[in-house]
C-alpha cells in the first residue's frame, strides 16, 4: 500500500542507516560501547526488539490487509467483467441497436479488441414448487451470439461449449447456486411478467463474460423473442419496459492490461457513437470504476486498521522509551563515569543511536515477519467473516497478498519509527547529572526535565501522527 | 604536567570565594561556604573532615563535575565554569583523572580498553592508546590483567585499573573520592602506596579525600574541613606508607 510514500520512506531510511553507518565507522569507541551493550544485556535487548517489533508487526499487518482487499476486489473485478472494459448502454432498446451498428466501424481500431452486443432481460427466476421452491428475484437472463462470444473471450471463453437449443440456458455457478439447479434442471424465468421455462442446458464458472450477468442465465440471441413480444415489451418499448441492448467492448491488452486504455477507448466510443451520444447513450468506463473502487475500497479498510492498530504502535513507542530509559538506568553509573573522563553528550548519544539502530534493525525484520503473521490471521478471521454474505451483500472471496511495496513501506516505517524514539530517548538520557549517576542517585531537576520530555514528546508524537495522517489521506494506492 | 611533558609556572588549581548550595524542597544547605583553596604542581592533597562536612562535594565542584553557586575554580589557569558544557568536559579529558570509591569502570570493556578511554576521548589513535594503556597497566602491576574484564578482576586490581586509567592520559591532576572505602586493609595499603609512588616518582598532582586518619597523615598536605569550609592545612614531610 503507499507506493507514493515509498520514495520518502525509503530515503529517510537510507539517510537514518548511512547516519548510523558514519557514526559507528567514524567513532569507533561509540561502536564498540554499543555493540558490546547489545551483546552484554540480552534481556533488556530482547524486550527493546520486542516493544518495537510490535509497532512494526501492525504497519506491515495494516498494509497486508489493504494489500488483501485491494487485490481480491481487483481480482473480483477482473473475474466478473473479464475482458470487458467498457460498456455502451442504451436508454431504449431501438436506440441500444442503432448504437451497436454505430460502434462496429471500431471493429478494426488499434485500441479495441472486440465489441459484443447483448440482450440483458431483467427476470425472477425460480425451480420447482410447492415447499421445495426455490427463487432468486433479481436473475439476468442474457442473449448472446455464443460463437461471437466465444471470439470476444479468445482462448478462455467463459462461456465456451455448444450453444443452448430453444427452450435451454447456461446458468452462471452464482444463479445455479441460488437455486440449487444441475444440468437438465427446468426453471421458470418471469420476463415481463410471464413464466418462460428454460432447461439448465450446463453450468459454467461466473467469471469473465459468464459473470457479467452477477446471477445470470444465457441463452441463444433472439430466442426470447416471442416471450418479449408476447410479454408487451417488444422493440420501441419505453425505457425500463424492454430487455437491454448493450454494446460490451474489450481493450486490446487482456484483462488487465486493456484497462490503460479504458479514457482513450471511451472517447474513440463517444465519437462513433455520433448523436446517440447526445441522446442518452453513454460509455461506461466498467473496468475502469470497478479496479478504482476496489482500490478506494482497499485503502479505506487498510487504513482502518492501521488506525486502529495505531494504538498498539503508540503502545510500542511507549514501551521502547521506557525499555531504553531503563536500560540507560541500569547504566547510569558508567554513563555518569564516562561523562566524568570525558565523554561529551553527543557521544553519549551517538553511542546510543548506534546501539538504538541495531535494536531498531533487528525490529524491523522482525516486525515484517510478525506483521505477515499479523495480516494472514486478520485476512483468515475477515475471510470467514465475509464468506457468510453474498457478493450482492458485500461478501467477498478474500485472496491474501503481499506487495513488495507494503513489505518496504512497512520495514522502513517501523525502523524510522524505533530509531527516531531510541534518537530522542538517547538526548534525555545524556543529560545525566554527572555526580548522581556515578553515584547511581535519582538526577536533580528530574521532575522538570520528565515534564518538559513529556511535552517534547507529545508534540513530536503529534506532529508526526498529523503528517501520516495528510501523507496516508493523500496517497491514492496506486499500483499497490 | 600536560602531555608534552612542559610545565606551566603558577599553581596548579585556584579556588577562589566557591558556594555550593543543595535545595532541598524549600531547604537550603550551604555545602561549600565560599572556600578558598591552592593547590600546587605535584601536590599530593588529602582532604578530611566529619560526614557532611563537604569533602566530597569540594572534590566534584573543583574538578567541575558539579556546578556551582558562587566563586570560581582556576585550573591551570582557565576558568571551569566560564567554559561551554562541551568544553569543560574536553578540559576534563585532557586536565583530570578520576578515582571513585565504586570503581565505575565499564564492565564491557577490559582492563585495557578502560584504561585507553581517556586516551582515546583526547583523540589520540588507537594503536598507540593501546599501547599506553599496557604501559600504564604494568605500572600498577596489572600487565597480565590487561585482557580481563571488570567482573573478573579482584577489588583491588579493579581500582588499580581505576587508577591506571585516571592516569593515563598524564592529566595535572587526579581526583580520587574515598579510593580505598571498598578496599580491605591490605588493598587499601597497596593503592595508596600506589598513589604515592606516582606523586612521588612522576610528580603527579593528587587531590584525595579520606576518612581514613592514616592516609590523611601520610599526605605531603592534610586539608581539613567542617560545615563547607577550611578549617586546618598542615604541610609536612611524606610520611612512608604500607605496601
Amino acid at each position: 500500500m503507499y507506493p507514493n510514500l515509498t520514495p520518502a520512506l525509503v530515503g529517510l531510511l537510507g539517510a537514518a542507516l548511512a547516519v548510523t553507518a558514519v557514526l559507528a565507522l567514524r567513532g569507533p569507541l561509540a561502536r564498540r560501547l554499543a555493540l558490546r551493550q547489545v551483546n552484554r544485556r540480552r534481556g533488556e535487548a530482547a524486550l527493546v526488539v520486542t516493544g518495537s517489533v510490535l509497532g512494526t508487526a501492525i504497519i506491515v499487518g495494516s498494509f497486508i490487509v489493504g494489500d488483501t482487499f485491494n487485490f481480491s476486489i481487483k481480482q473480483g473485478a477482473y473475474d466478473h467483467l473479464g475482458v470487458i472494459d467498457e460498456v455502451v448502454g442504451s436508454p431504449t432498446p431501438g436506440q441500444g441497436e442503432a448504437a451497436a451498428r454505430r460502434l462496429a466501424a471500431l471493429a478494426g481500431d488499434p485500441d479495441v479488441d472486440g465489441l459484443l452486443a447483448v440482450r440483458r432481460h431483467q427476470a425472477a427466476a425460480a425451480k420447482g414448487d410447492g415447499g421445495g421452491r426455490k427463487g432468486e428475484p433479481r436473475a439476468s437472463v442474457v442473449e448472446v451470439d455464443f460463437a461471437a462470444a466465444a471470439r470476444f473471450e479468445g482462448a478462455a471463453a467463459s462461456l465456451a461449449g455448444p450453444a443452448p437449443g430453444p427452450g435451454q440456458a447456461v446458468l452462471n455457478q452464482r444463479l445455479a447456486s441460488s437455486l440449487d439447479a444441475r444440468p437438465g434442471d427446468r426453471l421458470t424465468f418471469y420476463l415481463y411478467g410471464r413464466p418462460v421455462e428454460l432447461a439448465v442446458a450446463r453450468v459454467v464458472p461466473a467469471r469473465g463474460l459468464a459473470g457479467f450477468g452477477e446471477d445470470g442465465a444465457f441463452v441463444a440471441a433472439g430466442s426470447l423473442d416471442a416471450a418479449v413480444a408476447a410479454g408487451g415489451a417488444g422493440r420501441g418499448a419505453g425505457a425500463g419496459a424492454g430487455p437491454e441492448t448493450l454494446t460490451l467492448v474489450s481493450n486490446t491488452g487482456g484483462v488487465e492490461g486493456g484497462n490503460a486504455a479504458s479514457d482513450r477507448v471511451a472517447r474513440k466510443l463517444t465519437v462513433a457513437l455520433g448523436p446517440l451520444a447526445r441522446e442518452g447513450t453513454s460509455v461506461d468506463k466498467a473496468k475502469q470504476e470497478v479496479l478504482g473502487e476496489a482500490r478506494q475500497a482497499g485503502d479505506e479498510l487498510g487504513s482502518l486498521f492501521l488506525f486502529v492498530g495505531s494504538f498498539a504502535v503508540i503502545a510500542g513507542v511507549l514501551l521502547l522509551v521506557n525499555v531504553f530509559v531503563m536500560l540507560a538506568e541500569e547504566r547510569k553509573p558508567e554513563l555518569g563515569m564516562l561523562r566524568a573522563v570525558g565523554m561529551r553528550r553527543g557521544r553519549l548519544v551517538r553511542g546510543f543511536v548506534v546501539e538504538g539502530a541495531v535494536y531498531a534493525l533487528a525490529a524491523a525484520v522482525l516486525g515484517v515477519l510478525a506483521g505477515l503473521a499479523v495480516g494472514r490471521a486478520v485476512v483468515e478471521v475477515a475471510a470467514r467473516i465475509l464468506a457468510g454474505f453474498s457478493p450482492s451483500e458485500g461478501g467477498l472471496d478474500l485472496a491474501f497478498k503481499v506487495t513488495p511495496t507494503s513489505l518496504v513501506n512497512g520495514f522502513a516505517l517501523g525502523f524510522l519509527i524505533a530509531f527516531a524514539t531510541v534518537a530522542l530517548t538517547s538526548i534525555r538520557i545524556s543529560r545525566i547529572n554527572i555526580i548522581a549517576a556515578i553515584r547511581d542517585l535519582p538526577g536533580e531537576g528530574g521532575r522538570r526535565l520528565k515534564r518538559r520530555w513529556v511535552v517534547v514528546s507529545t508534540l513530536a508524537a503529534a506532529g508526526s501522527g498529523a503528517a501520516a495522517a495528510v501523507a496516508i489521506a493523500d496517497s491514492q494506492g496506486i499500483g499497490t | 604536567m600536560d602531555v608534552n611533558g612542559d610545565r606551566p609556572h603558577g599553581p596548579l588549581l585556584v579556588a577562589e570565594r566557591v558556594r555550593k548550595v543543595y535545595r532541598t524542597g524549600g531547604v537550603e544547605v550551604e555545602a561549600l561556604a565560599g572556600l578558598d583553596l591552592t593547590v600546587q604542581r605535584g601536590e599530593l592533597v588529602a582532604v578530611m573532615g566529619p560526614s557532611g562536612s563537604g569533602k566530597t562535594t569540594l572534590l566534584n565542584c573543583l574538578s567541575g563535575l558539579d556546578d556551582i553557586d558562587g566563586g570560581r575554580v582556576l585550573v591551570e589557569g582557565e576558568d571551569l565554569f566560564a567554559m561551554s558544557d562541551a568544553r569543560r568536559t574536553s578540559h576534563r579529558a585532557r586536565a583530570m583523572g578520576f578515582v571513585f570509591q565504586a570503581f565505575n569502570l565499564i564492565p564491557v570493556f577490559t582492563a585495557a580498553e578502560n584504561v585507553e578511554l581517556p586516551l582515546l576521548l583526547n583523540g589520540v589513535a588507537a594503536r598507540p592508546a593501546r599501547a599506553a594503556a599496557v604501559r600504564m597497566l604494568e605500572r600498577v602491576g596489572l600487565g597480565h590483567r590487561t585482557t580481563h574484564r571488570p567482573s573478573e578482576l579482584s577489588g583491588g586490581e579493579q581500582q588499580r585499573v581505576t587508577i591506571a586509567r585516571a592516569l593515563a592520559a598524564r592529566p595535572a591532576i587526579v581526583w580520587a573520592d574515598e579510593p580505598t572505602g571498598n578496599l580491605d586493609t591490605h588493598m587499601a595499603d597497596q593503592v595508596i602506596a600506589l598513589l604515592h609512588e606516582l606523586n612521588r616518582e612522576d610528580g603527579q598532582t593528587i587531590v584525595l579525600v579520606t576518612h581514613d586518619q592514616g592516609v590523611g597523615a601520610s599526605a605531603g598536605r592534610l586539608v581539613r574541613m567542617r560545615d563547607g569550609r577550611l578549617v586546618g592545612d598542615e604541610r609536612r614531610p611524606l610520611a612512608p606508607v604500607g605496601g
